[in-house]
């Protein structure tokens, strides 16, 4: 099948989305091998929001910000969060122990991060309740109205929160849940199931020696310990979460 | 016929401009359509060449491709009407990097334009709109006329709805011009073809994001058959389209469940729908909620076997425990959290005088709006065509007497006081928001307010409140709460009235009715200019005359709508009007192909694939909702891969 300009960019930044897991993920900065991950920053969070639409060609950037680039809005993105757990409720809702402390000096979940920033949300909201007017709400829509989702900084921002608390309240230990990302397969599987028409070409393609799912598997199993397994098999899955490649749609 | 405009007065010109400026804050309007924009070039024959006698082979124009249009509207238009442009009330030309035909779609005044070009092609220089560009002579410059023609083409075959509509707007009778305007040569394209079709797995995948806010399934995945990978053929589209058609399948449930209910609530403006105060403050939640739903219901019960034109005009509505007190009559459902189906009394009609569609339009006769929204609605609702105000109109010209049977049927002539009005010259009113004062106030007014109803409906519309309530004389005489009969109101914090504003504004001492609408503004009406030194009588908006108004809605004076300069169609309630509006399956067939994308597929985008395609659906099926909905998910349009 033939490469399009589309699958290649597509392809691009869920490498670039997988990378960002252990170099400049956000809104972290590097996770260490302890798992602690240094306060958010929302200006890194910007920053790698205008990367990802600044650091493609020129054809792949109109591509991005042009009449035809779209985001899953909040409905769309609720629906489709089943490919990483059959409750997607359970996925959403923010637990105590995601929320950061007010001085950040709270210690985090063996395994976790904590991802959401001080005051934003009570425990127990669902992170796309929260963020729905940034997420775009389709509810919110008049009769002579029609959004067109674009991919500002807010949405995502907004779409990063949510990948990091579904990635916070992911089953990514158990091999056979929808989350398990430490096998190839199993990374193959689970990005098929959330993105279902992304192009077999691409998840064949050999970047720096290894496929897509290859990448992603190593990243989920990196680490000495099982904490420290499940904490960058979370990195992956939100990098991959908050990246165009999950994020487009195909409304 | 009279003019609005004088000439020789001792006002100062700025000061001039200021007034007219007001004068327009209400008039006119033009319709709102869209069109895809992924369209193949063609080249389509068009005007014969005749040179003497002889006709010569036809001349191939080519269509500007996107950019170059968008280029000539920057250059040509952009240069007056753009964002620095001094001209940007005419209309609004975006900056060139933010055009895109769905972002002229919703730039008011894109008709206009349109046929401002198309009247400079024809050389019909006195026409209105005025014939554009500017400056520019295509006898000498033949070059610019090459442009002006593929610009119009462009127009045919972006947005031929605009086209459509400019021919609509502008027939060749309601030309100011001195010569008779000839028609442009152009026509719409009806051979889309899409660039690249999507592969079965990126098409359902779209079809199961639009219909059901979901990525496919295994077993939807599996059907595809070995299409999953390779462009999906139109047969198999239909196929999987089609399954939303399987009666009880998990399919339509699903579908009943999701991609109708975001249909209806798209139909039912059901975002606008907000809590309204005159409901108990702990049923106002439960009550949004109920509204909401209420024409998504109506849908859901009656989808599967009535054409949907005839839900559009069914004396039902569905109601619960909570939404059911709103009607008169209706009794609630026996169980809670359950609906019920209710008549509507003859003055509700149909889903046009529901609850539902008169909060997502909150307006009343006293207020400026004067229920102009609500029957601008219909027309949404109806044939997909947004009515966008037009507040831009020419100055100077004369204007068109209204239809006997619009003045005639009420005394509602309500306008700002002038209170620099020179006798003679001026007219003691600006500012225009009554029935018969917006229309009689400019031509390009008349477009909506008289051809599309506006004024028709603001009448018909007048029994009902912002709430949707049916309004009585009893809450004009609370919210003016006056200490004796007629006397003065009285608005202080002891008026706990919800129309206590509403009433103070419409009362306000800048306000007046002319006394003598009916003949001033009917046909042949002398102009104030040549009335004489006085200038003509009016009087002050009262809570008794506002009781008048009212009480017009039951005097049996019938108001009307013009089908042509030949024909006139009688309308005093919202059933006559909303029969008339919605017309029919074929003319919903043509909104649906609208709004069907709109709802589902979130594009504002429709093109001459899809309208036919829901047409030929609706004829085959006598107006079924479901086969339209297929019909669309078919299209080569919903299955191509975007660029």
């Amino acid at each position: 099948m033939k490469l399009g300009q589309s699958t290649l960019f597509s392809l691009a930044v869920t490498a670039t989305g997988l990378m960002l897991g252990c170099t400049q993920r956000a809104p972290y900065s590097t996770v260490s091998s302890g798992g602690i991950a240094e306060p958010a920053n929302k200006a890194a969070a910007d920053a790698h929001a205008k990367a990802i639409f600044t650091d493609q060609s020129r054809d792949e950037t109109r591509n991005l910000v042009g009449e035809k680039f779209r985001v899953k809005d909040s409905a769309l993105l609720k629906g489709t969060l089943n490919c990483v757990g059959d409750d997607v409720n359970q996925l959403l809702t923010v637990p105590d122990d995601a929320i950061k402390t007010a001085n950040g000096a709270g210690a985090a979940s063996p395994g976790k991060e904590r991802v959401v920033p001080f005051g934003l949300v009570a425990a127990g909201t669902s992170i796309i309740e929260a963020k729905k007017a940034e997420l775009y709400d389709p509810d919110a829509e008049g009769r002579e109205s029609s959004a067109s989702p674009e991919a500002t900084v807010n949405y995502l921002n907004a779409a990063t929160l949510v990948a990091e608390v579904v990635a916070h309240n992911a089953d990514v230990s158990t091999p056979n849940s929808k989350a398990y990302c430490r096998t190839a397969e199993a990374a193959k599987d689970l990005i098929i199931r959330c993105v279902p028409n992304v192009a077999e070409d691409s998840l064949k393609a050999v970047i720096g020696g290894k496929t897509i799912p290859e990448k992603m598997a190593e990243k989920c199993n990196e680490g000495a310990s099982d904490a420290e397994k499940d904490l960058n098999s979370r990195v992956a899955l939100a990098s991959f979460l908050s990246s165009w490649t999950f994020l487009k749609s195909e409304r | 016929m009279f003019t609005r405009a004088s000439h020789g007065s001792a006002v100062p010109k700025a000061l001039r401009r200021v007034l007219a400026g007001i004068a327009f804050a209400m008039v006119g309007c033009t319709s709102k359509v869209s069109t895809e924009d992924k369209i193949v070039k063609s080249k389509i024959p068009v005007s014969p060449l005749v040179t003497g006698s002889n006709v010569t082979k036809p001349e191939e124009v080519i269509p500007f491709s996107n950019d170059e249009a968008f280029d000539y509207i920057s250059k040509s238009c952009g240069g007056c009407h753009g964002p620095e442009g001094l001209y940007r009330a005419n209309w609004d030309v975006p900056a060139r990097d933010k055009l895109t035909v769905g972002v002229l779609e919703g730039v008011a005044g894109i008709t206009r334009a349109y046929q401002a070009i198309a009247n400079k092609y024809d050389g019909n220089e006195g026409a209105s709109p005025s014939a554009m560009p500017l400056g520019v002579d295509f006898v000498s410059n033949q070059s610019a006329k090459t442009d002006a023609s593929r610009m119009l083409k462009w127009f045919a075959e972006a947005m031929p709805t605009v086209v459509k509509d400019a021919n609509f707007l502008y027939p060749v009778d309601e030309k100011s011009g001195s010569k008779l305007v000839t028609t442009s040569d152009v026509k719409v394209s009806l051979n889309y073809k899409c660039k690249q079709v999507r592969t079965g797995i990126s098409y359902l995948t779209k079809l199961t994001s639009s219909l059901y806010r979901r990525n496919p399934t295994s077993e939807e995945i599996a059907l595809l058959g070995d299409e999953a990978r390779t462009p999906i053929s139109e047969a198999k589209r239909k196929q999987i389209a089609s399954r939303i058609k399987e009666p009880n399948s998990p399919s339509q449930l699903e579908f009943q469940q999701v991609g109708l209910r975001t249909f209806a609530q798209k139909i039912a403006d059901a975002a606008k729908i907000n809590p309204a105060e005159i409901d108990v403050a702990a049923q106002r939640a439960a009550i949004q909620a109920d509204l909401k739903d209420e024409f998504y219901q109506l849908l859901l019960k009656n989808y599967t076997t009535m054409p949907y034109r005839d839900i559009l005009l069914l004396n039902k509505v569905m109601v619960t425990s909570n939404t059911a007190p709103l009607y008169e009559n209706c009794a609630a459902p026996q169980q809670p959290e359950t609906w019920s189906e209710c008549n509507l009394n003859e003055e509700r009609s149909n889903y046009f005088g529901t609850v539902g569609y008169l909060r997502a339009k909150p307006s009343s006769f006293l207020e400026n709006g004067n229920n102009y929204g609500r029957a601008g609605s219909m027309f949404v609702v109806a044939s997909g065509e947004a009515l966008l105000p037009q507040t831009s109109g020419p100055v100077g010209v004369e204007v068109n007497g209204l239809p006997q049977c619009l003045t005639e049927s009420t005394k509602d002539a309500r306008a700002r006081r002038n209170k620099i009005a020179i006798a003679g010259e001026d007219e003691p009113l600006t500012g225009p928001y009554g029935t018969m004062t917006v229309p009689g106030f400019g031509n390009v007014c008349q477009g909506c307010h008289v051809r599309r109803g506006l004024a028709a409906g603001s009448k018909v519309y007048r029994p009902f409140g912002k709430f949707g309530e049916r309004l009585t004389e009893q809450v004009i005489d609370e919210a003016c709460a006056a200490q004796t009969p007629g006397g003065e109101c009285n608005f202080n914090d002891q008026n706990n009235s919800l129309y206590k504003d509403d009433l103070m504004e419409a009362t306000a001492e800048d306000k007046a009715n002319y006394v003598n609408a009916s003949a001033r503004f009917v046909t042949a009406a002398p102009a104030q200019k040549s009335r004489g030194a006085e200038l003509d009588a009016t009087e002050a908006v009262t809570a008794t005359f506002l009781k008048s108004l009212l009480a017009e809605t039951s005097d049996g004076a019938r108001s009307c709508i013009p089908v042509d300069s030949k024909t006139i169609k009688e309308v005093n309630s919202i059933k006559e009007m909303s029969e008339f509006v919605v017309g029919t399956n074929g003319n919903v067939a043509r909104g649906l192909a609208r709004l069907i994308p709109k709802a589902l597929a979130g594009t504002q985008v429709t093109n001459q694939e899809v309208i036919m395609a829901v047409n030929k659906a609706s004829s085959e099926s006598n107006g079924m909702l479901e086969d339209m909905i297929i019909a669309y998910l078919t299209t080569e349009t919903f299955a191509c891969q975007e660029e």
